[in-house]
């Protein structure tokens, strides 16, 4: 009984000081960023006006912003690039890859013409910011290529993002 | 006569212990969260402010009890991504308010200093909460979150 009593006296007296505290709440705060996966501007590949016979090189490439990883494909695979025209097709040798300026390549493609439009050519995980870079594609003709009917060659060349 | 002796003192601390709980329940309150502060989808190097009357993106947080109160909050100064992420946040002297009522303008008052408020009887005392997230133009994709804390006490405890 005198333990009882002790206890009881005790938590009488203790219970005070508890009574008096501070209560706490608490709420979130939260935003969520959004996903940044889109071409820019991009700058034709143009090889110009070639005398017949004679080799020519030319540049392009495409702004690409993302702040996720990405997959790169070619649907248009082993055609990637080709070029049509009076003479028929021609498929120049190419370089790609990408690059933080449009100059220069810095992750090359596996291939520049794979063998099917799924094949990814390059797979890059997600950054730890947001990404500026350019795709590039390098092209060069060999003067047989060049040696053919007179006129104008055009073609497309298409890429594929996917997310990662 | 001991056993009434020890009867008579149980009896007497059942009354202080009970009248104290009577006395502490009159000045209760109560602290509930009612909703986040959500700055909702934003864009890398875009700031968002969340304004003190945008009723769905604003924290609130309900007061109920009577008597006065002294308010702070703990403010983050970033919100935080699973993957380490930062996001800076900030809050200004105008970020919080009182609502009276629903429906009623909030009256700004400085979530960055101590804040003394009447609560009437019966009555519950919304707080609500602003501020501004500053994503950086690098800023990754993904979800940030942080815990804002209210601690409410009364005034000299």
């Amino acid at each position: 009984m005198k333990n009882t009593l002790r206890a009881l006296a005790a938590a009488a007296f203790l219970a005070l000081p508890t009574m008096a505290q501070a209560q706490t709440g608490t709420i979130n705060a939260s935003a969520d960023i959004a996903t940044v996966f889109t071409f820019g501007a991009s700058s034709p590949l143009s090889f110009g006006s070639i005398t017949p016979g004679a080799t020519a090189t030319a540049s392009g490439s495409i702004a690409f912003s993302r702040n996720v990883g990405v997959i790169w494909t070619l649907p248009d695979a082993a055609t990637t690039g080709q070029l049509t025209g009076p003479g028929g097709t021609i498929l120049p040798t190419y370089a790609c890859g990408t690059g933080v300026t449009a100059s220069t390549i810095t992750s090359a493609f596996s291939s520049c013409t794979p063998a099917t439009g799924t094949t990814a050519v390059l797979t890059v995980s997600a950054p730890t910011a947001l990404v500026n870079e350019f795709v590039i594609f390098n092209g060069s003709l060999s003067a047989a290529q060049t040696n053919t009917v007179p006129g104008s060659y055009l073609g497309t060349i298409r890429i594929t993002a996917t997310q990662n | 006569m001991r056993r009434l002796w020890q009867r008579g003192v149980l009896t007497a601390l059942l009354l202080v212990w009970s009248g104290t709980s009577a006395v502490a329940g009159a000045q209760t309150v109560s602290v509930s969260p009612v909703q986040g502060l959500s700055f909702g989808l934003l864009l890398p190097g875009t700031p968002e402010t969340v304004t003190l009357d945008d009723a769905m993106r604003r924290g609130v947080v309900a007061l109920a009890g009577a008597g006065q109160l002294d308010v702070t909050f703990v403010l983050p100064t970033a919100l935080l991504s699973p993957e380490g992420g930062s996001l800076p946040v900030s809050f200004s002297a105008v970020s919080a308010g009182l609502l009276a009522s629903a429906g009623s303008a909030a009256t700004p008052v400085n979530p960055q200093q101590l804040l003394r408020v009447q609560l009437a009887s019966d009555r519950v005392l919304h707080l609500v909460l602003g501020g501004t997230a500053r994503p950086a133009s690098t800023q990754r994709a993904g979800h940030y979150s942080a815990r804002i804390v209210i601690i409410v006490s009364q005034p000299g405890t």
